[in-house]
């Protein structure tokens, strides 16, 4: 018998953590400026607010199926069709951002410093680390994420701490940006900034202490809103608005601009390190959610296989937008509007039916007993 | 083409793998049924089992290739059994000692080739006991045992203190020879030829005497060997300058005189089928995980091979992954250091013939410690490990970054420096990486020729190589003197490497790196590190997760991995290799500081001192 796999706590925070923040070195902050100005960080803080409480909703819906990943639930509330429909929505949510973000990260690596190679090259090269990633398994995976997310961070951090001379507070202002309307509308459609936490519910029948799941999600949220609004406010007080809109990589454009004196003036080609060590975790931990998400659905027993049909799918819906500009459309204006409803709305249906037939369940066999 | 045919058909074609069951150190010491003696029935069963399906799986195979069909038994398997049996008992029976000592000679001679055999002596006489005189031999291997043990304690109170009167009137001859007439330590009574034969073949001698259906076998080993040296691979400025040597005995003894502890166990285990190497497995009884014992034995007693050479030979039949790059056990040739490892609760194992001891399990942070970071103080010992590091990294990055810089990401560089490695490249006609793959490997043939070639010459090769090469190389503007240094200090980088193995690996795979930053810059070099990781923390050794206690995060404390920490503060030992004593010592082990620091002994600390 194969040895169960199992993840610790801290681990699947870590993943959780490199999922939702991974968009920071691509193109978030100045997303998130373009819907809401110079209130941005407002908008995104609003938002961790709202994914937390969702998510306490969430975690006090699921723990009764604690150790239940998301599609055993759906089997429970609508049995084996409920349970297929889900895990093709799942799929085809994790498919479509795993094909956009890896032509985003190949496209950034070409504009960054592969200008002359072409761009299924530099795809081929993430998907060469995509697959041994997905063939090693959640557990290897899981323990990178520890070794690496803090390192990730703190190289992170000191990106925005070496950018603190060029901050100014007035940058801010007008404070709420391009005004409360925009905010509210706006921010309901980028909850989707974390629909990666979906993830959690495909984690859990890996967790070592499955009770704990709410921690993992909180920690999650926590540590990944704080980074996401962190970006944005030194982002827009670095860069007043509306040249903050015109960045196509905003955080590489802060690398560029850290100057420690006349010998370390252009050290933002070490940053390719962070970049590609970001995107390997997160694409690599993608698919395997693909592929578990695929066996799950359809009952299979073994899900290697699925990795050498999903790279290839994935590696061509990946250069099916003609330019890095069409991909970010692809993200911008289908994915967002859609992504907060799988991830947080969908759970919650899920959740509530499966509750309510349990419920009737139980109620059916008191009676029977009776 | 049939291989071709099959090499495709597995790349193409999804083949289920076969159930695995890992062995996993966990801390559920009593897992298994009989956890210490760990000869564990279900063990032998399924050797048992698996030895019978893959002896059938070949003659199946061996019949298919040859075309033969078998008939089909009438009698059914039982019959079969029994005749296996029937043949074992006969075996056994026929070599049982005969009771005749001249059968005795005759099979002796028969399985020693003793006419034709040098160093193989057989030396007859008479054994006088009451007042008859027995027929009887000696025999022995010239050279590997101590003649004057054989003439004094063996052949001298035989053939000449027999004579002497002794209360032997109720006694049978056996008991005879044995209580008065052999007066030697280490004494054998053997009941079947195999059991002398094994005992002569590692230095004892067989002693063979009529009317008696046993033999007696007498330890009388006394083989030329090497005196305990200084260590060679390991050198160290503090700390002891002891070595194994290439005796088993020798080397649990140097294990011994360090621990000085009755519950550190010596359990031995030949391994080889011809060979039958003794080799011994070590752990103190009370510290280590009973489970890992288990499992050291089980690897050890399940390998058939003819002969064992060496401890590396060892190593490459009980490692867990024979493809991951990088050792999973530690080969350490220094007592002190393995006895520190016993008291941790790991395990060691001797191989006799081999001056280096395997220690199992280990993690990564191990294979990058010196034995001397123990012998230090703290910060000096972690200075050197942070030099360690640096040393690795730059082994292993040091030319593919050059390399990435100088093709992919030259604004990396200041102004001033991209010009001077730009005038000092200017002349060179190759593109970087032939330079750098030319210099690398000139610098593994100079590294590989240098420990090849006899002694006296060795240095004179390394200057006329790494002096006048290099220098020429500028001169004939082959590569730039950039690149000398980058492949100077690559090359001191991998000597700071203190595991051997480990260096190994890094060396080849700085190979591997240069090729990917010559692909794409510091993409490739992601990509490896990437790849390299992942391996490095999926892999296991002996059940233990390589980058423990990082990767997965233990809940033990993380003293000794990459830092030291003081001496006094390492309490516990390391939880994952889950010993059964996890306390190392005391929260005070400095009883002194209760007095004068104002420690108390529960852990807090006087605030008013």
């Amino acid at each position: 018998m194969d040895q169960k796999t199992t993840i610790g706590n801290f681990e699947a925070a870590c993943i959780l953590l490199n999922l939702v923040s991974t968009k920071i070195i691509l193109d978030f902050p100045r997303t998130a400026s373009e819907d809401a100005g110079t209130a941005a960080w407002i908008m995104i803080l609003l938002d961790s607010a709202v994914v937390y409480l969702l998510f306490l909703l969430i975690t006090r819906m699921y723990k009764k199926f604690a150790g239940k990943d998301l599609l055993d639930v759906s089997e429970k509330a609508l049995g084996k069709t409920g349970k297929t429909v889900f895990g093709i929505i799942y799929l085809a949510q994790f498919m479509y951002v795993t094909s956009i973000v890896l032509r985003q990260f190949a496209e950034d690596i070409k504009v960054i410093s592969l200008s002359t190679t072409p761009v299924s090259i530099v795809i081929l090269m993430f998907s060469a680390g995509m697959i041994v990633g997905a063939w090693l398994g959640l557990e290897a995976v899981s323990r990178l994420h520890v070794l690496a997310v803090p390192i990730l961070a703190i190289a992170y951090i000191l990106i925005l701490l070496f950018n603190i001379p060029r901050y100014d507070v007035t940058r801010l202002s007008p404070w709420l940006g391009l005004g409360v309307e925009a905010l509210a509308v706006k921010g309901v459609f980028n909850l989707s900034y974390f629909s990666e936490l979906v993830a959690l519910f495909f984690l859990m029948p890996f967790l070592k202490k499955e009770k704990n799941f709410g921690e993992v999600g909180r920690y999650g949220i926590f540590f990944s809103g704080l980074f996401l609004v962190l970006s944005t406010l030194c982002y827009l007080m670095a860069y007043q608005y509306p040249t903050s809109t015109e960045f196509f990589l905003p955080v590489y454009q802060m690398a560029r601009a850290i100057k420690i004196g006349r010998f370390f003036a252009r050290i933002e080609a070490a940053f390719i390190l962070i970049w590609a060590s970001c995107a390997f975790l997160y694409l690599s931990s993608c698919l395997y959610f693909i592929t578990y998400i695929f066996q799950r659905a359809f009952d299979l027993k073994y899900r290697k296989p699925l990795i050498a049909p999903f790279i290839v799918l994935i590696f061509t819906l990946s250069l099916v937008p003609e330019n890095l500009y069409s991909a970010l459309q692809a993200e911008m204006q289908i994915y967002r509007i859609f992504a907060w409803i799988i991830s947080f709305i969908f759970p919650i249906i899920i959740l509530a039916i499966a509750s309510f037939r349990a419920r009737l369940r139980s109620k059916r066999e008191e009676v029977s007993s009776q | 083409m049939k291989g071709l045919a099959s090499f495709l058909k597995s790349v193409f074609l999804f083949k289920p793998a076969e159930p695995k069951n890992p062995f996993v150190l966990d801390d559920f010491e009593n897992k298994s049924a009989n956890p210490d003696d760990g000869r564990s029935d279900g063990y032998d069963g399924e050797k048992g089992a698996d030895e019978k399906d893959g002896e059938n799986r070949e003659q199946r195979k061996s019949d298919r290739r040859k075309k033969i069909t078998k008939p089909v038994l009438l009698s059914g398997n039982d019959d079969t059994e029994s005749d296996d049996n029937k043949s074992d008992d006969k075996d056994e029976k026929d070599d049982r000692i005969s009771s005749s000592v001249e059968t005795c000679l005759a099979v002796i001679k028969e399985r020693y080739s003793a006419d034709i055999n040098a160093d193989f002596k057989i030396r007859e006489f008479k054994v006088r006991i009451r007042d008859r005189a027995y027929p009887a031999f000696v025999c022995f291997f010239d050279g590997l045992v101590d003649t004057s043990i054989v003439n004094n304690n063996i052949l001298v109170p035989l053939m000449t203190l027999s004579v002497m009167p002794m209360e032997t009137e109720d006694r049978s001859l056996q008991e005879i020879v044995n209580d008065h007439l052999i007066p030697q330590n280490q004494l054998k009574m053997c009941r079947s030829y195999q059991e002398v034969v094994d005992e002569i073949n590692f230095g004892g001698a067989g002693i063979f005497i009529d009317s008696l259906d046993v033999a007696f076998a007498a330890d009388v080993k006394g083989w030329e060997h090497r005196n305990v040296e200084q260590p060679t691979s390991e050198l160290n400025i503090r700390g002891p300058r002891e070595s194994f040597i290439e005796s088993n005995r020798a080397n649990s003894a140097l294990l011994r005189k360090i621990l000085k502890d009755e519950n550190l166990i010596v359990e031995d285990v030949l391994v080889g089928e011809r060979s039958k190497t003794p080799c011994s497995i070590v752990y103190i009884k009370t510290i280590a995980n009973s489970r890992l014992v288990d499992e050291v034995r089980k690897r050890l007693k399940s390998i058939k091979i003819a002969y064992l050479r060496d401890a590396g030979e060892l190593e490459q039949f009980i490692e867990d992954d024979t493809f991951l790059p990088a050792p999973q056990m530690l080969l350490t040739e220094r007592p002190d250091r393995v006895a520190a490892y016993l008291g941790e609760g790991r395990v060691a194992i001797l191989v006799h013939g081999s001056p280096f001891a395997i220690v199992v399990p280990v993690t990564f942070f191990n294979l990058i410690h010196s034995p001397e970071d123990y012998y230090l103080r703290y910060p000096y010992s972690t200075l050197l490990r942070i030099v360690r590091i640096l040393g690795i990294l730059i082994t292993l990055y040091l030319p593919a970054v050059y390399l990435a810089i100088t093709n992919y990401h030259q604004e990396m560089l200041p102004t001033d420096l991209l010009l001077a490695i730009a005038s000092a490249r200017e002349k060179v006609p190759f593109p970087t990486i032939v330079s750098i793959l030319i210099m690398e490997i000139s610098f593994e043939l100079i590294r590989e020729a240098g420990i090849r070639i006899p002694g006296p010459i060795g240095p004179t090769l390394s200057i006329v190589g790494g002096l006048i090469l290099g220098q020429a190389a500028v001169s004939a503007n082959l590569v730039s003197p950039i690149l000398i240094i980058i492949v100077a200090v690559t090359g001191i980088g991998s000597f700071a490497v203190p595991d051997f193995s480990l260096g190994y690996s890094f060396r080849a795979l700085r190979f591997i790196y240069i090729l990917l930053a010559g692909f794409a810059g510091l993409l490739g070099i992601s990509l490896g590190m990437f790849i390299h990781f992942l391996l490095l923390i999926n892999a296991k050794s002996f059940g233990v997760p390589f980058f423990a206690p990082f990767a997965p995060k233990t809940t033990g404390k993380r003293t000794n991995t990459v830092f030291r920490s003081p001496l006094w503060k390492e309490e516990d030992r390391p939880d994952f290799v889950n010993p059964k004593d996890v306390k190392q010592q005391p929260f005070v082990s400095r009883g002194w500081v209760v007095s004068e620091k104002g420690v108390r002994t529960d852990g807090s600390e006087d605030n008013d001192r």
